[in-house]
């Protein structure tokens, strides 16, 4: 994103002002959001950041308390690292593996609408259903996975209940709904002008090197939406953990969010899990704001080729 | 044909605005509304469901209307309350709550007007303590229920075993799971209960998670006596191989509570198992030949078990306070006491009710009823009532660290003192930060 | 020349079977679980957990489908779950385009400060503010009805905006000065112009927001209470009890839920990949 230097100090010309203001009438389809459904929960939930409450009882002053707990919660540490572990794997390969599979739909040959199905089809079931259905075919004793892997020889992890393999678990799941990813990247495919391609061609161009300087400029701006999305989705993550393995084996797939619901919901600390949400805000904050900060790679057709 | 799709569209927009854009908290004119929530379903919720129609033919001025919201159920219902928008009939588990908080209703005026007397009607002390908080009254009880293990009895009859006999000892328990162990047939003699069912055996070991007032674990939870049963029942698993590994359990659906040994036993793969009373209707229903029999005698000569009883009350911003409670005493009082024990599911908490169904001759109730005497050590599910003068902190402050203990010790084979040393700590600190957010 | 226009084509069919080969192997991954799914859909009760595994129903089943519509009014569900959604997804697509277009092109101070902010909107997680978020609807009155869901999803949000801004920043500046010359004023540009190229991905919004729409549980479990207004996530989770689920019938009612999706994207997907080729920069 471009920076645009924030301090002029020349005037505005009156063209400029007439398109300032012309920007902010076009951005009250979402500042009126905002206002009325986004920002009254959001502040709210700051403000109980400084409270106790537990909902049977009256709301009470807690001043910075649900802060200091913060600093002697070792469960913060453990669960982070498990959101992380997670994001730095999943994000990834998601966005690999939707890349791959959108650029070999993208094609016109016959028959490959039924691929695209296919291949989406995983994106379209329910989430809590999907899980569920997961949890089957991790099942270390009759799971697809482990008959599959016994074929072959290997007796498989306990997926599942075991410490070391359930986020591996989890994390396959997530792969399988790649048809998202791989919709949004088909998009982005088909907008490049095939005027690039043949021009590119023309200049003796490999396949390789058409995908280098044509394909992955210009679809770009994609890739860095899926990435960044895909980050901020994936430190949120809920269902997925909550339904499949519920934080276990011995809590090495609590993550983050998850131990945060646990508090609000388990144990009815509305104040200490609000106190603990800004937490992941502001690594969410930093980590997209590292992510635009290094996305020179970046491509936008509008600053010239 | 674009007109044709266009104005079905404006019709189904119409349709859709009108019917789900408007509140209709009303009721069909003249009627007083009454909403029930619960989180069972299946079976348990065809039960409520028949309570409910009878109810409302018998009542033609009063509409209750019965919810089931299987998952998520607490978001659903802390968010209400959290509104002042709670149902007018729901479950508060802890009746320190239900008293103390001010959201519901006081029931002892409405027990008096009526001439409802509790102590004729119900099991005590289980009402008394489920129900009764410093002399008044805030819910009545849906059932009984109580541990007893129950055990399969074709398994032992092909294996010529005489079954388990009352008054038995640990011993005799552990001895009967070896000859009823069969690795060949995939046979297991017992099999790591839900959390909850392992209590009694728990406590017959001497072994506890906190002490007499919930103010610390350490000492209690890491105790010798604790150490010694988490390495009894660890080595059922890993030792002497009486018990399938826990890996085993959860590929039979172990996520909810107990469904993965349930499951299994159901397969007949299992000789014995504790069980809450509600198990056996499952297992009834899938044609098992079973016997029950109560948990066999402890270290210090005493016989425990664990029971409990669920108790519904009266949200205090009903609206119509007077039939909500005229319903409340249909659903749980002897008439509908008896339609929730015809499910099989339940046992009633109403007496008349037991003896109306004969439960006392019923091999497999009798356990069960026999459970409800008091006379044994029979624990009664403490934090569910935070008795006065407990400093008690929630459950999940004790039981979450005890299950991550459990699941060490079982699943991933760790060593038991270690392990519940951890859980100790962690307890201990739970405790800390419930006292000062309680303190303040 | 001609050996070379065959052997290039050669080259070309060599790649195509080639991922094709690759593709029906995925295909196989993708589609195992959904085979699981629907063979267990038409299992009995009993035959669920048997042991060892069967793949194939002894019996297959049928009736478990008819079953779920005996259960619950899955018609209804379908009628109010498309009605939410299809509000969603108009309000959607309106309104994200018309923000994206003013972050992507349109400068104005703060416009950075401000995308970072409807950003970081997205980075909070729902669970703290699912109850200040409830208390306020109900202060509303608005408890019990769709209006919680859909009113809101009337306003451009966070992932789809942000999307959108990045089609429009795609699009080059060329087209923006020929309407000026023209004589196109902002908003003409944006509507006569930009807009009608950013159809792939208004219609992978479309997908998207259908998706949302069809799986939210968490609105429709907190706002509605009266089960004529249920949605069909919400019957889904009906199936799942906390100590009995009934696995077949629950596959069953997920395989008919995700029906209409299904349809929606084999329909959509001819938009995102239907190609608009970008007239006014063809060489």
């Amino acid at each position: 994103m471009k920076k645009k230097s924030s301090i002029s100090k020349k005037p505005m010309s009156p063209l400029a002002k007439k398109e300032a203001i012309q920007g902010y009438i076009g951005l009250l389809p979402w500042l009126i959001g905002f206002l009325c459904f986004t920002a009254v929960p959001l502040i709210a939930a700051f403000c109980l950041s400084f409270t106790y409450w537990d909902i049977l009882t009256p709301i009470r002053w807690a001043g910075l308390n649900n802060f200091k707990e913060i600093f002697q919660d070792g469960k913060i540490l453990s669960s982070l690292w498990n959101t992380f572990r997670y994001t730095a794997i999943a994000v990834p390969l998601t966005t690999a593996l939707g890349l791959l599979i959108a650029l070999m739909m993208n094609q016109k040959a016959r028959g490959i609408l039924i691929f695209r199905v296919i291949y989406y089809l995983p994106a379209v079931l329910p989430a809590t259903a999907v899980a569920l259905l997961w949890i089957w075919i991790l099942n270390p004793e009759f799971g697809i996975i482990n008959t599959f892997l016994s074929y072959i020889g290997i007796t498989g992890p306990a997926w599942l209940n075991d410490p070391h393999w359930a986020m591996s678990g989890v994390i396959m799941r997530a792969c399988w709904g790649v048809g998202g990813g791989m919709i949004l990247f088909l998009a982005a495919l088909q907008n490049v002008p095939q005027s690039y391609y043949d021009a590119a061609k023309i200049d003796g161009g490999s396949a390789w090197q058409c995908f280098k300087k044509v394909t992955l400029p210009m679809i770009s701006p994609t890739i860095f939406y899926f990435v960044i999305t895909g980050t901020i989705a994936s430190l949120q993550e809920f269902t997925l953990f909550k339904v499949m393995t519920d934080g276990g084996p011995v809590e090495s797939t609590t993550t983050f969010v998850l131990y945060l619901y646990n508090v609000a919901f388990g144990r009815y600390n509305i104040g200490y899990a609000s106190a603990l949400s800004w937490i992941i805000f502001f690594i969410s904050l930093v980590l997209t704001w590292i992510m635009f900060k290094s996305s020179t790679w970046v491509y936008y057709e509008e600053e010239g080729k | 044909m674009k007109k044709a799709i266009t104005l079905f569209l404006v019709c189904c927009l119409l349709i859709g605005t009108l019917s789900g854009c408007s509140s209709s908290d009303k009721a069909s004119p003249g009627k007083v509304k009454i909403s029930w929530w619960v989180a069972d379903t299946a079976t348990l919720l065809e039960g409520y469901q028949k309570i409910v129609t009878e109810f409302n033919l018998i009542n033609p001025d009063i509409e209750v209307v019965l919810s089931s919201y299987p998952s998520d159920y607490q978001s659903k219902v802390k968010a209400a309350q959290a509104a002042k928008k709670a149902p007018d009939i729901y479950i508060e588990e802890v009746l320190a709550n239900a008293a103390t908080s001010g959201l519901f209703l006081d029931l002892t005026p409405y027990m008096k007007a009526d001439g409802f007397v509790p102590d004729d009607i119900y099991y005590q002390p289980y009402f008394d303590y489920f129900c009764k908080y410093e002399d008044k009254y805030f819910a009545l009880p849906r059932d009984v229920f109580s541990l007893a293990i129950v055990y399969n009895k074709t398994l032992f009859d092909e294996a010529k075993i005489p079954y388990p006999e009352e008054g038995w000892t640990m011993d005799e328990f552990v001895e009967t799971a070896t000859k009823m162990t069969d690795h060949d047939k995939k046979q297991y003699g017992t099999i790591m209960p839900d959390i909850w069912s392992l209590f009694p055996l728990m406590w017959s070991f001497g072994a506890d998670m906190v002490n007499e007032d919930a103010t610390m674990a350490t000492g209690t939870i890491n105790s010798e006596a604790t150490i010694k049963f988490f390495k009894f029942m660890q080595d059922m698993v890993y030792v002497d191989n009486i018990a399938p590994m826990p890996q085993q359990l959860e590929a039979f659906g172990g996520q909810e509570e107990g469904a993965g040994s349930a499951n299994i036993f159901q397969l007949g793969k299992i000789a014995m198992m504790p069980v809450e009373r509600y198990a056996v209707g499952d297992f009834k229903a899938a044609g098992m030949d079973l016997g029950a029999v109560s948990f066999p005698i402890g270290a210090d000569g005493e016989q425990w078990t664990y029971g409990s009883s669920p108790a519904f009350s009266i949200s205090s911003s009903c609206k119509h306070p007077e039939e909500t409670w005229k319903f409340l005493k249909y659903a749980f009082g002897p008439e509908g006491s008896e339609i929730l024990a015809n499910t099989g599911y339940f046992f009633p908490a109403v007496k008349s009710v037991a003896e109306k169904l004969n439960l006392e001759s019923d091999p497999l109730e009798s356990v069960f009823l026999q459970q409800l005497d008091t006379k044994n050590k029979t624990q009664l599910a403490f934090w569910w009532r935070r008795p006065e003068g407990w400093t008690g902190v929630w459950s999940p402050d004790i039981l979450t660290p005890w299950e991550t203990a459990w699941d060490k010790i079982l699943l991933t084979e760790k060593d038991v003192k270690t392990s519940l040393d951890e859980a100790a700590a962690e307890i201990d600190k739970n405790i800390e930060t419930y006292k000062k957010q309680k303190g303040n | 020349m001609k050996r070379e226009i065959s052997s290039a084509k050669r080259k070309k069919q060599i790649v195509s079977i080639l991922l094709f080969i690759v593709l029906a192997l995925g295909s196989f991954v993708f589609l195992f679980p959904f085979f699981w799914m629907i063979s267990t859909s038409l299992k009995t009760d009993s035959e669920v957990w048997s042991y060892p595994i069967k793949w194939i129903p002894s019996k297959l089943i049928w009736k478990n489908y008819i079953e779920i519509f005996n259960i619950l009014p899955f018609w209804r569900y379908f009628f109010n779950t498309f009605f939410i959604t299809f509000c969603r997804i108009t309000g959607q697509v309106i309104s994200c385009s018309i923000v994206a277009y003013t972050f992507a092109r349109l400068k104005f101070p703060g416009r950075n400060v401000l995308f970072i902010l409807m950003l970081s909107t997205m980075m909070i997680p729902g669970v703290v503010t699912l109850i200040p978020s409830f208390v306020f609807f109900s202060k509303l009155n608005w408890v019990n009805t769709w209006l919680p869901l859909i009113v809101p999803m009337m306003f451009a949000t966070p992932f789809n905006t942000f999307l959108l801004r990045q089609f429009y920043m795609a699009l080059p500046k060329e087209l923006d000065e020929a309407a000026k010359l023209d004589g196109c004023s902002i908003w003409g540009i944006f509507i006569r112009i930009l807009l009608p190229l950013t159809k792939p991905a208004i219609a992978a919004i479309v997908v998207f927001e259908f998706m949302a729409g069809w799986n939210d549980f968490m609105g429709p479990l907190l706002y509605l209470v009266d089960d004529k207004l249920y949605t069909v996530s919400l019957a889904l989770s009906f199936f799942q009890g906390k100590n009995h689920t009934d696995w077949q019938l629950l596959m069953a009612a997920s395989t008919v839920a995700s029906i209409p999706l299904l349809a929606l994207f084999a329909i959509a997907q001819k938009y995102i990949i239907g190609g608009i080729t970008m007239t006014g920069i063809k060489g």
